[in-house]
């Protein structure tokens, strides 16, 4: 399944560039240039030359750019961006409220890298396109599409080969990890990833990279049939008898979660099997969705994390 | 007595059996329906250690008498509100308490770390801003319109939507100033679209001792809003002293809906559509229509809340989403029927 992505990508990759340049034999300098990238959109977004002065926007396009060695090319960042530490005393280009197209003119940016998960991304689009600077849309919806992003960001900026050594990196990381795992019978589990109080308790939906992140480290979603709302009940949870419970957020979340009433009923609220998952590491479609798998096999497998450095 | 109701003691007792009857079907309904055969061992104390009775007693029961007691406040406060206001457009939300809460509870879910809520237990947060913020609103609207010297009650309603709109604004810049890529805004509006907050034992019991004693306390509008309901000047001549009585009604609804909204969320439609339910067959005296009003509406939310349960297992739809997508064309329909009479 893997090397059918891979080969997928090469072949879209070839498609995309202009230029005749293999993607893994990118040499990373202006040879390749002009390239034409087809994003998430099915935009074809021309980039004349390699770009030196990138705006990548939300915290997953800003930790891939930085991940493939190119930190100190990203020229300006959004307000909300935490990580990596090297990056974040960059300008900002704004936060949710509203990006500032004129800043990123001001700043001569000559790429933007976005997600349109907000209207306020969205509203980028036009000013970008009328002051000439190329923009790049992507959606990160799932941990295959992550990695192939891992990709089209690599050769859009020219640092083609790191992404394929940080691909590469990532699945043998899963890899290792897939066949540590491979004789563990696999956990049940409620991941959850936010709460309305006492009601309203929000399951990891299906098909997401959360979902992936799961998966990859052992377990398996009592909720996966809830593909149109991901609002469960506490009912829905006693009666469903997780072997584990995961929640995206802090151990005082833990604790919260453990106080709700009558939660005490439910097995694995009785039995002590539930772990905070740091949210960054679960919740942002970048490189560090693997540290996310490493986390929740080190929770839902604690002797194999004893064991061995998972 | 039988008198003032305007409907038979055999009506009453009809209504509080059909109001028991829908606790009973609420308790059948949820991820997993249930019998009867299920339920009625229940009502022998002897043995609840099977898992499916922790399930009815633990899960099921809390929240069937939570939504039975939010549906009878939004119903009765709507039926005060609509009879303060004289404007069947009337509903408990109207005066601040909806945004206020909603801005409480956003606070509670997106910056429950922030240095003055440190003190308190998360769980009690929620519910505590939710119910401060719903009650305050209302406060700063009346405190604001006697500082306008707004007199009458149609200047108080604007001054109640100034206050809506003002506080939705400022909720709104809260949740996007607060969110970044993992704070998840979902969380925000789930708790808008309504659900209801499964209580402690104890705090239930402290709920429906404050409901109760607080719908003994409407029951008493009843003839001030009848009088009310002739103009300002005839209550005036009956010898009401309006201002203080649209000052009191008005306190008594808001904590109502405060209670109503701390324990369900902004569940919406309840409150504007069961007066009229009740109104359209009964007539405008306020006597029966704030009793019914309160069984009414407590019956129609217990059963919609069990729909919310198990229409798409294991999911749970949002509450006040439902009362809206099944309450709006049940109500068209009715007002179609009533008006062609």
């Amino acid at each position: 399944m893997i090397l059918t992505r891979r080969q997928l990508l090469a072949g879209a990759a070839g498609l995309c560039a202009s230029a005749l340049d293999p993607l893994a034999a990118a040499p990373d300098r202006n040879a390749g240039w002009p390239r034409v990238i087809t994003d998430a959109l099915g935009r074809r977004v021309r980039i004349e030359r390699m770009p030196r002065r990138i705006v990548p926007v939300f915290s997953s396009n800003t930790e891939i750019v930085a991940a493939l060695g190119a930190a100190d090319r990203i020229a300006a960042i959004d307000g909300l961006t935490h990580y990596p530490p090297e990056i974040i005393d960059r300008p900002r280009i704004g936060n949710r409220i509203g990006f500032s197209p004129e800043r990123i003119a001001r700043l001569n940016a000559d790429l933007v890298i976005l997600t349109p998960a907000r209207h306020a991304a969205a509203q980028l689009m036009r000013p970008m396109r009328l002051a000439g600077i190329p923009l790049l849309v992507l959606e990160h919806p799932t941990l295959a599409r992550i990695l192939d992003n891992i990709a089209l960001i690599g050769h859009a900026i020219g640092n083609a080969s790191q992404a394929q050594s940080l691909i590469a990196k990532i699945e043998t990381g899963l890899d290792t990890l897939a066949g540590r795992l491979s004789s563990q019978s696999p956990r049940r589990v409620y991941f959850e990833t936010g709460a309305a109080g006492r009601s309203g308790f929000l399951s990891v939906r299906p098909d997401t990279y959360t979902d992936d992140i799961l998966r990859h480290a052992g377990g398996v979603n009592v909720f996966a049939e809830t593909d149109a709302l991901s609002q469960v009940s506490g009912e829905a949870v006693y009666r469903a008898n997780p072997d584990h419970i995961l929640v995206a957020g802090s151990q005082a979340d833990v604790a919260a979660l453990r106080a709700r009433p009558h939660w005490n009923a439910i097995p694995a609220v009785a039995a002590g099997r539930v772990d905070a998952i740091e949210r960054a590491q679960v919740l942002i479609p970048g490189p560090r969705v693997v540290e996310g798998v490493g986390s929740v096999a080190r929770a839902l497998y604690p002797d194999l994390a004893k064991a061995a450095d998972v | 007595m039988t008198r003032h109701f305007g409907i038979a003691p055999a009506g009453i007792a009809l209504l509080f059996a059909a109001a028991v009857l829908s606790m009973g079907i609420a308790m059948m309904l949820g991820a997993e329906l249930l019998g009867p055969d299920r339920l009625l061992p229940l009502l022998w104390p002897a043995s609840a250690d099977h898992p499916l009775d922790r399930l009815l007693i633990d899960w099921r029961l809390p929240r069937v008498l939570t939504a039975f007691l939010v549906g009878g406040l939004l119903g009765v406060s709507g039926a005060i509100f609509q009879g303060i206001f004289r404007n069947p457009l009337a509903d408990p939300f109207l005066i601040g308490t909806a945004p206020g809460a909603a801005l409480g509870a956003t606070l509670a879910l997106l910056a429950p770390a922030l240095a003055p809520f440190q003190w308190i237990a998360p769980l009690q947060l929620l519910p505590m801003l939710a119910f401060l913020g719903a009650f305050g609103a209302t406060l700063a609207v009346l405190l604001l319109a006697r500082l306008a010297r707004v007199r009458d009650t149609a200047g108080l309603l604007l001054a109640g939507v100034a206050m809506a709109a003002f506080l939705g604004a400022l909720r709104s810049y809260l949740m996007l100033a607060l969110a970044d890529e993992t704070i998840s805004l979902q969380v925000v509006l789930s708790w808008t679209l309504g659900g209801i907050q499964i209580p402690f034992w104890r705090e239930l019991g402290l709920i429906a001792v404050v409901a109760l004693l607080l719908l003994a306390l409407a029951y008493r509008l009843a003839d001030g809003l009848d009088m009310l309901g002739l103009g300002d000047d005839v209550a005036r001549n009956m010898g009401l002293h309006v201002e203080r009585f649209v000052l009191w009604a008005t306190l008594l609804a808001s904590a109502m809906v405060a209670l109503a909204v701390t324990w369900g969320g902004t569940i919406g439609f309840v409150g504007l559509v069961v007066p009229h339910l009740v109104r359209w067959p009964l007539g405008p005296r306020h006597g029966p229509l704030l009793l019914i009003s309160a069984l009414v509406g407590g019956s129609l939310l217990t059963l919609l809340d069990g729909l919310a349960r198990s229409l798409l297992p294991p999911a749970e739809i949002p509450l006040g989403l439902l009362t809206a997508l099944i309450g709006a064309p049940f109500f068209m329909l009715l007002l179609a029927r009533h008006s062609r009479r």
